[in-house]
C-alpha cells in the first residue's frame, strides 16, 4: 500500500504495481496488500497470537552483542521504489528514501506530531490564512546553492505548473469535480531572504500535512523540469545522496558532505526489494538485510530462536472496512448496515487476518491519526443483529456482492465478511479482482457503479485525509473513494469546519462530531486498524516508524 | 541445411508478426487503464484524458499498434508508464540475469538428469532404477519456490555457504538455478529412461550386441543417440516452461529478471514493457526450437531438411 500526503495517494497505483508494501506512509491508498508471492503468510490457528510488551516489541533479542559487517544500514522491502524524482513519487517506499535524500520545512515523528525540519519556526496568521516559514540558515545543496526562500518559491512554481504534470501539484490545487480545480494556495513568497509565506485561499487546517510532504529540490534542478533524471543524480539537502538506483533490484544511499544537522551514525544506507517474506527472514537471519519490513506475523518463532533479532509491533495509520453502497436498496436501511456490523466478530477477524497485531476500529479513523474520536465499538452481538434486520424487514437477509483485491490476505479478508454475514441470512457473493481492474471498477461513477460492498484498506497522516476522501458528499467516484455514495449534509458541513478551523482543538472538535455522524451512520463495515510489523538485527541501535516508512537516521550501527 | 535455417528463420516473421498482434490486443482490452493508475487517486478526468492524450492512448487501436511497430523497427521500444524509463533501459539489465540463470538451470539439469536416465534404463528393475526415479518423482513434484525456501534455509542461514539471493556474485545463481532446474531434472531422467528402454529392446542393439560391440559402446552410440530426439525435444519445451519458472523462483531470491517484471508490468498495465517482454520471450522459444530442430539433423541423418 502507498503512502503519501492525501494529495498524492495512490490506491489501487501501488496495489497494482504487484508487490505492495503496507502503507507506512502518510498518503492514502486502497487496496494494499501481500504479495502475490508471498508463500509463508499463516493463519492464526497454526500461529501464535502476537503480544507486546509496553514498547512495542514482540520479540526482544537476547544477543546483543553482535557486530555488523560493514556500517551500512540494508533495509530490506516487499515492494518496489517506484519513482526517485520527489515531485512525482507516490508509492510508499519511494517517500521513505526521499526522507533521507531532501529536505521538507516540517516533518513528522513517529508519535505523528510535527518537528521543525529545514524550517526551525513557522506560525499560521490568525485569519489561519497564511502560514510563515524561518528557514535555517546555512543548508545548502551539494552544489552549494543555498535553501532559502526564493528556492521555496521555485519549487512551488515548479509543482504548480502543468506542464510538468507532477502528482505533488495536488498539494495546492483541489480537485473538485470531474474538471474543476480549485486553487489552494494562491501566493507563495519570500518575505525576507530566510523567510518564506504561504497564502491560502481561505483557512485549510491539514494544510501542514501538506507542506510535510513537500520535498524541497535544488531549485537548479527542479526548473528543469523532467529533463533532469533524478535516477542518476542526488537533489537534495538532506544527510543522504542517492548513489545508485537499480530499478527492481536495490537503492543505495550515502552520506554526503555539508549536511547542515547533525551527521548521522549510519554511512550507508541500502534499500533492497524481497518480495518473498521467507526470504526477507532469511536475509535478516543470515544479516544480509539489517532490518525488514514488513515481517510475516507467523515468523515470530523464527525471530526469537535466531536471538539477534528484535521484533516490533506499532499501531499503523492503515484502516481497514468494507464499504456499504447506500444506493443499494437493502443497504440505503441504516438499521441494516448496523446489524452488519454488529454480525462480525472484530476479535476474531484481528486473529484470523493478523495474528492479534491489530486494533479493533473505533472511529473511521485509526487511533494514532490526529483528531481521532474514540466512538462506542459495535460490539459482536448476533441476537441484536437479527433483530435489527428483522425491524428493517430483512429477517431472510438478501443476496449482495462483494469485491476486493485478489491477493491471498484479502480474499481471505472477504471470506471472513462473507461467513459473518451469512449469520444474519446474508448471501454474500465474494469477487476478488486483479487490482488494476478493481482501480477501475471503483472509478465509476454512481449512476454506472456495480459496486456494492468493497473490501478495502486506506492509509492516510490526518483526518481530512480519511474524511474527506472516503466520505464526504462529492468525494464519489471517479475523483474519491466514497464508493458507499454516502451523502451526510451535517458530516460535510463538520468536515467543512475542522478545515476552517483556526486552532487545532477546535478542529479537532468538529472532526469528532464528523466521526460520530459516521460512526452511526455505519457507511461501513468497520473492521481494524493493523500494526506495523518490523523487525531488526541487534546490533542496530533502534527503529522509528514514522509516517515517511523507516526512519534509521538517528541509529547506529555496532561496527 | 544452410538453406533450411533461412528459410526457418524467414517463417519465423509472419509468426512473429501474429505474436505482436495478440499480445497488444491481450493487454489493451483485458479492463484496467494506465493512465487513471498514473494519474493517482484524485485527478480530475480532464487529467486523465492529458495523460492518455500524451501515451497516444486515445487513438484507435489499430493506429496505436502501427506506431508501436514502427517504433520497433526504429530500435524504439516504447517507456515504462511506471517509471518514465525507456523499455530498452528498463530490460538491458535484467537481460544477461534471466539468460543467464536459464542457461545455468538447463545445463545441470540436462546434465544430471540425463545421466540419471541413462543409469536407470541400463539398471533397471534393480536399485539404481528406483533411486534414479525416486529422485526424478521428487524433482517433479516439489514446487520450485519451496524448494528455493528450504534450499536457502540449509545453505544460507543453517551453514551460511551462499547468498540468499540477489545475483552480485556467480554465487548467487547456485540456489535458483537448482531450484528452478529441478523439475526439469526430473522430466528429462523420466524420458531419458523410457526413450532409452525402448530402444534398448529394438532389434538393432541386439544386431549391435550380437556382433560383439563392447555394452557401453552399444549403449551411447546406439541406443542413446537414437533417444537424443526425444531428449532434444522435451529440453527445448522445458526451456519454455523455464521461463513460467522464473516468474516465482526470481521472487523468491529477489532476482531483478525479466520473469518478475513482467508480472509487475502486468499488474500496472504498463503495456509497452510488457508487449516488449512477450515478444522477446517469443523470439527465445523460436530460437530455441529453431536449434532444437537443427540438432535434429546433426544427430539423425534421416531427418535432415531440404
Amino acid at each position: 500500500m502507498a503512502n503519501i500526503s492525501k494529495n498524492v495517494s495512490r490506491r489501487g497505483f501501488v496495489a497494482a504495481a504487484g508487490a505492495t508494501v503496507a502503507g507506512l506512509g502518510l498518503a492514502g491508498c486502497a487496496g494494499n496488500s501481500d504479495s502475490t508471492t508471498d508463500t509463508t503468510t499463516g493463519s492464526a490457528d497454526s500461529t501464535e497470537l502476537i503480544t507486546t510488551d509496553k514498547d512495542g516489541f514482540v520479540v526482544r533479542a537476547e544477543q546483543t552483542d553482535g557486530k555488523a559487517p560493514a556500517n551500512e544500514c540494508i533495509i530490506a522491502l516487499e515492494g518496489a521504489i517506484q519513482d526517485t524524482n520527489p515531485m512525482t513519487c507516490s508509492d510508499g517506499n519511494s517517500v521513505n528514501v526521499m526522507y533521507y535524500i531532501y529536505d521538507t520545512l516540517v516533518c513528522w515523528d513517529s508519535n505523528f506530531e510535527l518537528q521543525p525540519a529545514a524550517a526551525d519556526s513557522w506560525e499560521i496568521s490568525e485569519d489561519a490564512c497564511t502560514y510563515t516559514f524561518h528557514i535555517r540558515d546555512g543548508i545548502t545543496f551539494e552544489d552549494g546553492t543555498p535553501f532559502d526562500a526564493a528556492c521555496v518559491v521555485t519549487n512551488y512554481q515548479a509543482a504548480i505548473d502543468p506542464a510538468n504534470n507532477w502528482r505533488r501539484r495536488r498539494m495546492f490545487i483541489r480537485t473538485l469535480d470531474d474538471d474543476t480545480e480549485e486553487v489552494r494556495v494562491d501566493n507563495v513568497y519570500a518575505v525576507d531572504e530566510m523567510t518564506v509565506a504561504f497564502h491560502l485561499v481561505k483557512p485549510y487546517s491539514p494544510f501542514m500535512n501538506s507542506v510535510s510532504q513537500f520535498s524541497i529540490v535544488n531549485p537548479t534542478v527542479v526548473v528543469q523540469g523532467n529533463n533532469y533524471d533524478y535516477s542518476k543524480g542526488s537533489a537534495g539537502s538532506g544527510p543522504y545522496r542517492l548513489v545508485e538506483y537499480a530499478q527492481g533490484d536495490h537503492t543505495s544511499l550515502e552520506l554526503r558532505e555539508g549536511y547542515w544537522g547533525e551527521e548521522p551514525a549510519i554511512e550507508k544506507i541500502t534499500f533492497r526489494e524481497v518480495p518473498e517474506a521467507g526470504s526477507r527472514i532469511a536475509m535478516l537471519q543470515t544479516g544480509e538485510a539489517t532490518v525488514v519490513y514488513p515481517t510475516p506475523s507467523d515468523q515470530v518463532e523464527t525471530i526469537r530462536s535466531a536471538g539477534d533479532i528484535n521484533m516490533c509491533s506499532t499501531p499503523s495509520n492503515i484502516m481497514r472496512y468494507v464499504t456499504l453502497n447506500n444506493d443499494v436498496e437493502a443497504l440505503s436501511d441504516v438499521r441494516v448496515r448496523q446489524a452488519m456490523n454488529y454480525a462480525i466478530d472484530k476479535d476474531a477477524y484481528i486473529r484470523v487476518m493478523f495474528s492479534g497485531a491489530a486494533t479493533e476500529a473505533t472511529s473511521v479513523l485509526p487511533t494514532i491519526v490526529p483528531g481521532y474520536a474514540k466512538q462506542e465499538p459495535y460490539k459482536f452481538d448476533l441476537e441484536k443483529a437479527k433483530s435489527l434486520m428483522e425491524e428493517a424487514g430483512y429477517a431472510d437477509g438478501f443476496d449482495i456482492n462483494l469485491i476486493g483485491d485478489n491477493s491471498t490476505q484479502e480474499t481471505k479478508g472477504m471470506t471472513f465478511v462473507m461467513q459473518q454475514l451469512a449469520q444474519i441470512n446474508i448471501n454474500v457473493n465474494v469477487q476478488p479482482n486483479e487490482p488494476a481492474t478493481n482501480a477501475e471498477i471503483t472509478a465509476e461513477p454512481e449512476d454506472t457503479t456495480t459496486v456494492q460492498m468493497w473490501y478495502v484498506n486506506w492509509s492516510q497522516s490526518d483526518a481530512d485525509g480519511f474524511l474527506r476522501s472516503l466520505l464526504y458528499s462529492t468525494s464519489l467516484p471517479p475523483i474519491g473513494y466514497n464508493t458507499a455514495f454516502w451523502k451526510n449534509a451535517d458530516f460535510d458541513e463538520q468536515v467543512d469546519a475542522g478545515n476552517a478551523a483556526a486552532t487545532v482543538d477546535e478542529q479537532n472538535e468538529h472532526y469528532a462530531e464528523a466521526q460520530s455522524i459516521a460512526w452511526e451512520a455505519c457507511p461501513w463495515l468497520f473492521l481494524a486498524s493493523d500494526n506495523y510489523l518490523y523487525s531488526y538485527k541487534s546490533y542496530l541501535s533502534d527503529v522509528k516508524m514514522i509516517p515517511n516508512g523507516i526512519d534509521v537516521m538517528h541509529s547506529t550501527l555496532n561496527v | 541445411m544452410g538453406k533450411y535455417i533461412v528459410k526457418r528463420v524467414l517463417s519465423m516473421i509472419p509468426l512473429l508478426f501474429v505474436v505482436s498482434v495478440i499480445v497488444f490486443m491481450f493487454i489493451h482490452l483485458i479492463p484496467g487503464d494506465p493512465a487513471r493508475q498514473i494519474a493517482g487517486v484524485d485527478a480530475t478526468i480532464g487529467e486523465i484524458d492529458n495523460i492518455r492524450r500524451q501515451l497516444g492512448l486515445d487513438r484507435p487501436l489499430v493506429e496505436q499498434y502501427v506506431t508501436w511497430i514502427t517504433g520497433i523497427f526504429h530500435g524504439d521500444f516504447g517507456i515504462s508508464y511506471s517509471n518514465n524509463m525507456t523499455v530498452a533501459e528498463l530490460l538491458i539489465p535484467r537481460f544477461p540475469i534471466t539468460i543467464y540463470l536459464t542457461i545455468c538451470s538447463i545445463t545441470w539439469s540436462a546434465l544430471i538428469g540425463i545421466a540419471i536416465g541413462v543409469i536407470a534404463s541400463i539398471n533397471r528393475g534393480k536399485t539404481l532404477d528406483l533411486v534414479g526415479m525416486v529422485i526424478a518423482i521428487a524433482g517433479i513434484s516439489l514446487p520450485n519456490f519451496w524448494l528455493g525456501l528450504q534450499l536457502m534455509q540449509i545453505f544460507a542461514v543453517d551453514l551460511r555457504l551462499l547468498p540468499t539471493g540477489g545475483v552480485n556474485t556467480w554465487q548467487g545463481y547456485i540456489l535458483p538455478s537448482v531450484s528452478m532446474g529441478a523439475g526439469i531434472m526430473a522430466i528429462l531422467a523420466r524420458v531419458t529412461r523410457s526413450s532409452m528402454i525402448e530402444n534398448l529392446n529394438k532389434d538393432y542393439i541386439r544386431t549391435a550386441r550380437a556382433k560383439g560391440l563392447p555394452e557401453p559402446r552399444v549403449i551411447m552410440r546406439h541406443a542413446f543417440k537414437n533417444s537424443a530426439i526425444d531428449i532434444i525435444t522435451v529440453t527445448a519445451l522445458q526451456i519454455g516452461a523455464l521461463i513460467a519458472g522464473s516468474v516465482v523462483v526470481e521472487s523468491v531470491f529477489s532476482i531483478p529478471g525479466m520473469g518478475r517484471l513482467l508480472v509487475d508490468s502486468i499488474g500496472f498495465r504498463d503495456y509497452e514493457v510488457v508487449q516488449a517482454l512477450i515478444l522477446f520471450f517469443s523470439v527465445e522459444y523460436m530460437v530455441i526450437n529453431l536449434l532444437a530442430d537443427v540438432l535434429y539433423g546433426i544427430i539423425n541423418p534421416r531427418v535432415r531438411y531440404e
